[in-house]
């Protein structure tokens, strides 16, 4: 792209720099594209004017971009659980935030799904290393556990109120209507109970005054003398660019498993389509490292039939509830005679990958849940209960007849931007993550008990920033860095490298990565993968073709943009995965079957060295 | 098998076009499978989705003109499949539409009307068990939008005389919970109560099967009956 590098700002119809300086709410400009751009267009009407109409191709001729410019004090990137939570922090503290949200009608991440989760209660509280956040492990950094969990009082960490005061109605009742809470043990700290609704958190964000700008993607983010100033993204529905200014930026982005594999509509991940990992990629192109990328969290969910294939919103699946039912492919269930009351996550998953590589798998690597006993029925939750009758009305399919093929789904991934206890990236100041590396160490990702309160914990801390050392900024305004991006991204809106188009590259990372990243991971299939991306990069990227050109809701632009950013994570995560010679967290590596605490209790980073992905092992975070 | 697809960028197309497609059929294939499918390996076509489980509502369109949520609607291997964007509202482009209208009214409605915060004592009183039974349901509605472009008269009148079956769950969603303090009969009065024809067409579409409108309906007019708000010519 150095050839395009040409870029200058219009004269007369583009923003004055000292306009650009003083807009308070929001400001128009346009940027002239580099006259490569403006003659690659194909319909351009010569020597890359701006200009031309009349053919079904219009809005590519114009060779220059629109963008508009919003200043915030705080900008929240995602309004999902976290994205949210900090929204609310934010008005509880009286601050101004804009929240930019990747999907429509305000909600995204896991406030976008209108499903139910389960909540958790605190009975007793309990210090930071004996915390109910199941996210504390041996490569969790401790500092940020003891600050998150010492932030906020047990009342403020009691997520059951907070889903109350917010719009969540009943929880769960019994037959009397009195208030039955799905886990409560004795002499244990938590309880807890379905029927959460996240989605009404979107909502109280809404009540709150925040400006919210939805249908927009991040996919860059602006520094200043090495520290961040806000994000520029990118307006789905008008393609227009938007630049974000700020003087803290808070990424409440959620996990990236849309890497991982692909069945008919999605990859093997309840994630949302949004889930493309757009600011994680941003921040490690600007220079942030990747962190935890080969960790993931899984549970156990239905593949067919395949348009609902690993959603547990609208599939059927197994969780430790139901283990007594979970058999392999030999009618051997694996499970029984287990004590199931502390069987955890990941020796769940770990169990089930096991008898996956000892030859009891499904024909989609999966094993089976046998729903034909009424018990197992009984013990599934009600996010799965309820697809029962929808299976039957919509597919004429009788759970009750079958065993269910199921598969190890990624509900979460871990690869993040590496943090400091503030949850601040380091080496970045001014961007905040509220799930950033080192949060979850080995967990794979959040829960939502923690999204919550890491959301409240970022912006608290990205408060006392923008009032400290993020008071003067921005002091001047990159520019350079704005065109840069503007360019990039209308570059790859008319790349017409005769290759293939971005959803089949994309297909492509999917596949390689889901190789690569797999509870069972085999070492030759991972260095076959990780091969594979490196192709992909060189051979694939280069030479995408676009099949369309236009402006507005062009979803192979935006496929494009996303298939960059998935290269990026996909590569992090396969080679973080193929570097770490053991088993841990989630996953299963038949060659190195033993967790091995004295070689590999390290957390791995990539970082971006002049264009190419380096990775190393860092130590663990310790308290002082 | 054949899909036709609505096509129309209202930037710069004076008029939607119809597009046809020959793929592969499977079974139990989706529509979203289709348009996937389509996407990838024919050419671009703009529509949305998230869940692929009915709780997003961001894959709300047509098919053969019935309004549906693509996740989990099939497509028919011998017939025809012709597929628009969801009724009665603003094109984006092709099968993308601007649903803002319901989605920040619904937003509003469902903000609790209360004079002080829920206490703990409150979340775990017991409660009157038909009311949960009747609020639980409530909670699945994904505020697709199928059922707004199904109502008979939201589209014959548009949304002024009656909010539309996605609203009035809503204002039934606050009616029925024991922690709203504000006026929810008079809300759902306001918003159309009695314009409603009880047709039953949003409770057909609807994929949060667990709900029932028509009771619903019921319950509220009833309160609104006793309250004194029934029309002399309703």
């Amino acid at each position: 792209m150095d050839s395009e590098r040409s870029t200058t700002r219009t004269e007369g119809t583009g923003i004055s720099r000292r306009a650009f300086l003083g807009g308070s709410a929001v400001a128009f400009g346009t940027i002239m594209l580099s006259g490569a751009l403006g003659t690659a267009t194909g319909c351009s009407t010569g020597g890359g004017a701006a200009g031309g109409s009349g053919s079904s191709g219009a809005e590519n001729a114009s060779a220059t971009a629109a963008f508009e410019l919003y200043d915030t004090e705080i900008l929240i990137i995602g309004g999902g659980l976290a994205g949210s939570h900090a929204a609310l922090q934010a008005h509880k503290q009286g601050k101004d935030v804009a929240v930019v949200e990747k999907g429509p009608f305000h909600f995204g991440g896991a406030c976008g799904y209108n499903w139910c989760n389960w909540v958790n209660f605190i009975q007793t509280d309990t210090p930071w290393d004996q915390s109910e956040d199941f996210v504390l492990n041996e490569l969790t950094n401790k500092k940020i556990a003891k600050a998150t969990h010492e932030a906020f009082t047990v009342e403020e960490r009691n997520l059951l109120l907070r889903y109350a005061q917010e719009g969540n109605n009943l929880f769960v009742r019994d037959e009397d209507g009195t208030f039955a809470p799905g886990l409560d043990m004795p002499g244990y700290p938590l309880f807890g109970t379905f029927n959460g609704f996240p989605r009404y958190f979107t909502d109280s964000v809404e009540r709150t005054g925040a400006r919210i700008f939805d249908h927009t993607m991040i996919t860059d983010v602006i520094i200043e003398d090495g520290a961040c100033i806000g994000a520029v993204g990118l307006h789905i529905p008008t393609g227009v660019v938007r630049v974000f200014r700020a003087k803290a930026t808070i990424s409440c982005t959620g996990a990236s498993s849309w890497i991982y594999g692909w069945n008919t509509v999605a990859p093997t991940s309840i994630n949302s389509p949004d889930n493309t990992g757009d600011v994680d990629a941003a921040a490690y192109r600007r220079g942030a490292a990747l962190q935890d990328s080969e960790f993931f969290q899984f549970d156990l969910i239905s593949m067919y039939p395949m348009g609902l294939a690993a959603t547990f919103v609208g599939g059927i699946g197994a969780d430790n509830l139901c283990c007594e039912y979970i058999c392999d492919a030999n009618d051997t269930y694996f499970f029984r005679g287990m004590d199931y009351s502390t069987l955890d996550r990941i020796t769940f998953t770990r169990t089930i990958a096991k008898a996956i590589h000892d030859g009891g798998g499904s024909p989609n690597g999966g094993v089976y849940v046998d729903f034909s006993n009424p018990e197992a029925f009984a013990a599934m939750g009600e996010v799965y209960r309820r697809n029962v009758e929808l299976w039957r009305e919509v597919f004429g399919i009788d759970v009750a007849s079958t065993k269910l093929e199921c598969a190890l789904e990624a509900y979460e991934h871990g690869g993040n931007p590496r943090v400091d206890e503030n949850l601040m990236v380091e080496g970045m100041p001014g961007l905040f993550c509220s799930r950033g590396g080192g949060v979850y160490g080995a967990q794979g990702g959040s829960s939502v008990n923690v999204a919550y309160r890491d959301g409240s914990y970022a912006m608290m801390k990205a408060i006392e920033y923008a009032e400290g050392e993020g008071a003067k900024r921005p002091a001047s305004f990159a520019f350079d860095a704005i065109e840069e991006e503007i360019n990039r991204l209308h570059e790859l809106r008319l790349r017409q490298g005769g290759g293939k188009r971005p959803q089949e590259v994309t297909r492509m990372i999917q596949k390689a990565a889901y190789q690569a990243c797999q509870p069972t991971r085999e070492t030759e299939a991972m260095q076959q993968a990780v091969d594979e991306l490196a192709r992909i990069r060189s051979e694939e990227l280069p030479n995408m073709t676009l099949g369309d050109a236009t402006l507005t809701y062009n979803t192979d632009w935006k496929a494009a943009i996303e298939a960059c950013n998935l290269l990026d994570i996909a590569e992090a995560s396969s080679r973080a995965a193929l570097m770490r010679e053991e088993s841990r967290g989630h996953s299963y590596r038949p060659e190195y079957p033993e967790e091995n605490p004295g070689a590999w209790t390290c957390n791995i980073v990539a970082r971006n060295v002049d264009g190419a992905m380096q990775l190393e092992t860092v130590p663990v975070v310790e308290l002082d | 098998m054949k899909v036709t697809v609505q096509k129309f960028n209202p930037s710069v197309d004076a008029e939607p076009s119809f597009s046809e497609y020959d793929i592969e059929h499977w079974e139990h294939m989706t529509l979203l499978e289709a348009l996937v499918l389509i996407n990838d390996t024919i050419e671009p076509i703009a529509f949305d989705y998230s869940c692929r489980g009915r709780v997003c509502g961001r894959c709300a369109m047509t098919l053969n003109g019935t309004p549906c949520l693509a996740c989990v609607t099939l497509v028919d291997e011998g017939g025809k499949n012709e597929v628009g964007p969801l009724t009665g509202f603003p094109v984006v482009r092709d099968l993308i539409v601007d649903k803002t209208r319901i989605t920040d009214k619904v937003s509003r409605i469902l903000a609790r009307q209360r004079a002080f915060d829920l206490t703990l004592d409150e979340v775990k009183a017991p409660v009157d068990p038909d009311l949960y039974k009747k609020l639980e349901p409530l909670e699945y509605c994904a505020r697709c939008g199928v059922c707004m472009a199904a109502c008979p008269v939201v589209q014959m009148k548009g949304t002024k005389s009656f909010i539309g079956p996605t609203g009035m769950i809503a204002i039934a969603n606050r009616f029925y919970d024991p922690y709203d303090q504000g006026d929810r009969v008079v809300e759902a009065v306001q918003n159309g109560l009695w314009t409603c024809t009880e047709c039953g067409i949003c409770d057909e579409v609807c994929k949060a099967l667990e709900i029932d409108h028509l009771a619903t309906w019921k319950d509220l007019r009833a309160a609104a009956e006793a309250a004194g708000l029934k029309p002399v010519d309703a």
